[in-house]
């Protein structure tokens, strides 16, 4: 039983020992050297993907000497619909600039601090224009509103920030018309194997147990016999 | 039975273990020679990378795939031929159901062996299992292949039982006496060890037939579930496991026969037997013939912006000289060759398998190739050449199915001594047949 045991030792060690060395001599594992570039080891991150802390988000700040922007949130006659976000663009001397592309972001955190657009407007001869926007989710909203520039009139840019209390309700996408069926199917199959498996080792261990009691009573016989 | 009768059957079936002689030995030293030239090449591929092979980013399945598919079919039929044949009690199949189980497992060990060699990093295998996504038709494939792995070795061994009892008994001095002994369970032959056996072996050959054909559908599905042209079809499946039979009753035939000459078994294993495989034979290939009609001619028809290039390249294009070679020369040909009454039935047999296992495996090829070759954007066709390290693994594994069987049979009888006796009367024949009566008997003991 002891020679067993060391036996049985000897290959589960021998058995990680050539998993372990087998991992060093495959050729995916060794560090790739690019020519004219440093060593990139395999578990490296890959460009675009840098693990390092992200940095602070950078302020934002409208060029200065150009146009104006101010950007004001209300709330709407109906609340339930979103919020007002207004803009009022003005030349350094204090005009409104009518006919100008406001675009409208929400300052958001996807992968690094980054701007979505959530629409844009022209403004009218008080050089006001607004959107309407039900957020996705509440709390503190950084907003920037951005006007690119018209003729003489350098871009420029407004931020304000708000609380959103009221939000859009989240979309739920309809389940396809056989998802229940599919999430079942693998339990089905998985208990379909263990049968099997089962069916297996029944036949296996029913037989030698069969036929080793068999052999150990006719013994017993002869013994007594 | 007298016993004379009985040790002419011991004595036959028993003679080569332990013995070699100069042909065995130039067999295991040439066989041996061809899997050490195989295992050197994939060696040399895992240190190399997948680069050595002739696969490329438009072909990346290639001779792996298809020897992976072919030798796991090859081992269903030798599966499935001692299955059924035990399954309806056909008291001919005595002498042939041990080398058709054997052939099964060899060809199933070798097999599954190909999926480890086409992933070119085998250690990554592990990660199909810690990270096993069971939509993937690769993880039903892991499952399917090593319960059917399990299921064929087991169904190798029971019938072994009584017929390792008998080679305790007759080699009580040798060195392996006590692994024999540990192996035989105490077999003596009782009435109630006969029950537990009959219905152990009932069971088994029940079972394996659903999971020979599972395992096969589950490789045809591996291509089906698939977008593209030619794999994506409903009939894959049953023409996959008909392939399968077909060409595993044509290795089961080649292995009988060259067992048969080289140890002597004339007497055992006559003409009749291989005329009732050929039978067999010509019954499944016909069978695959109508399955591949009604498959072509329904894809052809509709002519799918998908599968009529495909089809173009096939029929008259860079795959015609396979396609027609192994319509004509691998598939009509041998059957009609297996067919013709008259003398030399068992030349004929042996020639008809011979074709009819390089046609099967060129009708996978194409399958494989030509189906990944096809550009499913606008772009041009891929092309697939093997290197000579996927040569050199593929010999080397089609020799290794006559090494394991050459040794294995070396260690263990070549014949169901116990199963002939049945059929002679000696012994009591088990209900193989009817399941629940066994395992009525069985519960009610």
């Amino acid at each position: 039983m002891k020679r067993k045991i060391l036996v049985f030792a000897a290959a589960l060690v021998a058995t990680l020992a050539f998993i372990v060395a087998g991992r060093g001599l495959l050729p995916g594992s060794v560090q790739l050297r690019v020519p004219n570039s440093n060593t990139i080891s395999q578990n490296a991150p890959m460009p675009g993907h840098d693990t390092t802390p992200q940095q602070a988000p950078q302020p934002i700040v409208a060029p200065p000497g150009g146009s104006r922007v101010a950007l004001a949130v209300t709330t709407g006659a109906k609340p339930e619909l979103g919020y007002i976000v207004s803009a009022t663009v003005t030349s350094p001397a204090g005009k409104a600039v009518s006919e100008a592309t406001v675009r409208f972001y929400d300052v958001v955190d996807l992968f690094g601090q980054r701007e979505e657009l959530i629409g844009s407007g022209t403004t009218d001869g008080q050089g006001n224009a607004s959107i309407s926007y039900l957020p996705a989710s509440g709390g503190t909203h950084q907003l920037v509103a951005r006007f690119a520039g018209q003729g003489s009139l350098s871009a420029s840019l407004g931020t304000t920030t708000f609380e959103a209390k009221v939000t859009a309700k989240p979309y739920v996408v309809d389940q396809p018309p056989l998802a229940g069926f599919s999430r079942a199917v693998p339990y089905a199959v998985g208990l379909l194997v263990l049968a099997v498996w089962g069916l297996i080792a029944f036949s296996l261990f029913g037989t030698a147990r069969g036929v080793v009691a068999t052999a150990n009573t006719t013994r017993r016989k002869g013994e007594t016999a | 039975m007298d016993r004379r009768t009985h040790d002419r059957y011991v004595e036959r079936a028993m003679w080569p273990i332990g013995r070699g002689d100069r042909f065995f030995w130039i067999a295991v030293v040439v066989l041996g020679a061809l899997v050490v030239a195989g295992l050197g090449a994939w060696v040399y591929q895992i240190k190399n990378g997948l680069w050595v092979t002739g696969l490329n980013q438009k072909v990346s399945w290639g001779f792996y795939i298809i020897n992976c598919v072919f030798f796991i079919g090859m081992s269903y039929g030798g599966a499935m031929t001692s299955a059924i044949l035990r399954l309806t009690n056909a008291k001919w199949r005595a002498p042939l159901t041990r080398l058709a189980e054997a052939t099964a497992v060899a060809a199933l060990l070798v097999g599954a062996v190909y999926p480890l060699i086409d992933m070119g990093r085998p250690d990554r295998f592990f990660n199909i299992l810690a990270y096993a996504q069971v939509g993937s038709p690769v993880v039903w494939d892991v499952v399917a292949i090593s319960t059917y792995m399990v299921a064929s070795i087991v169904f190798l061994y029971l019938p072994l039982i009584p017929d390792l009892a008998i080679t305790r008994d007759s080699l009580h001095k040798s060195k392996l006496a006590p692994i024999y002994r540990v192996l035989a369970l105490g077999w003596k032959g009782t009435p109630g060890q006969e029950r537990s056996l009959a219905r152990g072996v009932g069971i088994m050959a029940i079972l394996i037939i659903p999971l020979a054909v599972s395992v096969h559908s589950v490789l045809a599905w591996l291509f089906a579930v698939t977008a593209r042209g030619g794999w994506h079809s409903t009939i894959f499946a049953p023409l996959f496991v008909l392939a399968a039979m077909l060409s595993g009753v044509a290795a089961v035939i080649l292995v009988i026969a060259a067992f048969r000459k080289v140890y002597g078994l004339q007497e055992f294993i006559t003409a009749r037997h291989f005329r009732y495989l050929s039978y067999l034979m010509i019954a499944l290939g016909a069978g695959y013939l109508y399955f591949m009609v009604s498959e072509y001619l329904t894809e052809g028809y509709l002519a799918d912006q998908a599968t009529a290039p495909l089809l173009e390249q096939i029929f008259v294009g860079t795959y015609s000289p396979a396609f027609w070679g192994f319509t004509i020369v691998g598939l009509v040909f041998p059957l009609v060759l297996a067919a013709i009454p008259g003398r030399y039935a068992i030349a004929r047999a042996c020639s008809a398998s011979l074709l009819v296992i390089g046609g099967m495996w060129l009708k996978r090829f194409l399958i494989v190739v030509p189906g990944m070759a096809e550009p499913v954007m606008p772009w041009d066709w891929g092309r697939y050449a093997p290197s000579w390290v996927e040569i050199a693994i593929t010999l080397g594994s089609a020799a290794a199915i006559p090494l394991i069987l050459i040794l294995f049979f070396r260690f263990f009888p070549v014949m169901s001594v116990h199963e002939m006796e049945e059929v002679e009367g000696g012994a009591p024949e088990p209900r193989g047949v009817v399941l629940m009566p066994t395992l009525a008997e069985g519960a009610g003991k």
